[in-house]
């Protein structure tokens, strides 16, 4: 298939394929072709190309139109207007941007079209945590922060070490010399019994929140706090919670999930 | 690329961008509904083949997400092909292989031209194909733009950050090295 000499009609055949020629430009290279063999050829493989190689891969465009609203809308992109005005397009720009930011370095992945768009939807509001949850999430943040401090403290040959045992001291006078240890795991308490596979956090901090119940025996080392937290002033406990809630890590609490350290927290309160 | 829209066609393209901007979301659908085809068709001829409908929809996220920066200077298609351009690289890069190019598949012929596509024997198809895939990454992205999409060599230049002339050039030597490998 040799080639015409005349470049400045093949650089128009693109045109003329795609049917976007002047009517001049468009006579002009059509009566070349009437008499031009080579150009003609060039444009049927032109077409041809056009129609088999370049074909359109088999994409959802209303699937992802849905995940780039989704992005837009995700980072406070104002409702759909009809008016075409602009006012407000700076905010758009501003949030969409932030957006853009936020996904800067990743690429969409496979075939997550819409899980694209579920990581560019808001996060939920966070619920408001019931207090006296966060004043057990607070007594149990202190606690094991009190708790890994206190067998910082002690070293392997310490008394202290038997503390490891999961102590929770029931509120209301407790019985003399008795203890509660409950397993973590199940929720069973057990008189007394020592439990050898609770969790690290149940694991190692033992909370008497009641000011009333014995002072551990020398070889048990448990930590009372019930007293430390009723003794808090109303400023820090509020800074306790406040601190609290700033934990991004905190998740949300759910009272259905938390039955034991509610019903701890508030036979202690 | 998409067919020129007239005055009492669908509206016009730097009416759709600016009601984009104002937030209007169905203007946003509508930009996609009329470039994604061209991009994905762009997309595919890059060799990515697998994830086209990912780097489509991270075209327009990121387009939309920075619409201020679309000045008017080249067309709303050629500036998608451009962040299109970018994205297929970026993943080139990220996954440190070459271009993976897929053979065409008959079930991704464009359905309006199928009485040429009837025409066509499949032997002509396959090697029309393959010869594309010897094009050199900037013939192959110059001759796509060109043929495929309709894009002047202006606005090729624009996309694939060159010149017209250049552009115009990187054109014809497709051309001719097809022609080559069709004859031969």
């Amino acid at each position: 298939m040799a080639d015409c000499s005349r470049d400045d009609i093949r650089d128009l055949l693109p045109d003329l394929v795609h049917d976007q020629l002047e009517p001049e430009a468009r006579a002009r290279v059509e009566q070349h072709l009437a008499g031009c063999a080579e150009c003609a050829a060039e444009l049927d493989l032109l077409r041809a190309m056009r129609a088999t190689a370049f074909a359109t891969p088999d994409v959802d465009v209303d699937r992802i139109a849905a995940a780039v609203l989704d992005a837009m809308s995700a980072h406070g992109a104002p409702a759909a207007r009809d008016d075409g005005g602009d006012d407000g397009g700076d905010d758009i720009v501003v949030s969409i941007s932030a957006a853009s930011q936020r996904s800067r370095g990743r690429t969409l992945t496979g075939a997550h079209a819409a899980s694209a768009a579920h990581r560019a939807r808001p996060r939920p509001a966070r619920r408001p945590i019931p207090h006296h949850l966060r004043i057990a999430a607070a007594i149990a943040l202190v606690a094991a922060g009190a708790g890994g401090y206190a067998l910082t403290r002690t070293g392997p040959d310490s008394p202290l070490l038997p503390a490891r045992h999961t102590a929770v001291a029931e509120s209301g006078p407790a019985p003399s010399g008795t203890t509660r240890e409950m397993s973590a795991q199940s929720g069973a308490a057990k008189a007394g019994a020592p439990v050898a596979a609770a969790p690290m956090a149940a694991r190692d901090v033992a909370v008497a929140a009641d000011s009333g119940a014995d002072a551990p025996a020398p070889g048990h080392g448990h930590l009372i706090l019930g007293d430390a937290v009723n003794e808090l002033s109303e400023s820090d406990m509020q800074a306790l919670l406040q601190s609290v809630d700033d934990l991004q890590a905190m998740p949300d609490l759910e009272p259905h999930q938390l039955p034991l350290l509610a019903s701890i927290v508030e036979g202690a309160l | 690329m998409p067919e020129p829209t007239t005055a009492t066609d669908e509206p016009e393209d730097a009416v759709l961008v600016a009601r984009c901007r104002a937030g209007d979301e169905r203007a946003a659908t509508a930009l996609v509904r009329r470039f994604a085809p061209s991009v994905a068709r762009f997309v595919a001829s890059l060799g990515e083949r697998q994830e086209v409908e990912e780097v489509v929809q991270d075209t327009f996220v990121r387009a939309f997400a920075s619409l201020d920066g679309f000045r008017g200077e080249s067309s709303l298609g050629s500036w998608l092909f451009a962040i299109a351009r970018n994205l297929v690289r970026d993943r080139v890069r990220g996954r440190a292989s070459r271009y993976q190019v897929v053979p065409i598949e008959e079930g991704h012929a464009v359905t309006g031209h199928d009485a040429l596509d009837a025409a066509v024997s499949d032997e002509t198809e396959r090697r029309l194909g393959e010869a594309l895939d010897l094009l050199s990454p900037m013939q192959r992205e110059v001759f796509t733009l060109r043929v495929s999409e309709g894009l002047s060599y202006r606005e090729i230049a624009s996309v694939v950050g060159s010149t017209d002339g250049a552009a115009r050039v990187h054109y014809h030597n497709a051309m001719r090295a097809i022609k080559e490998f069709i004859d031969g």
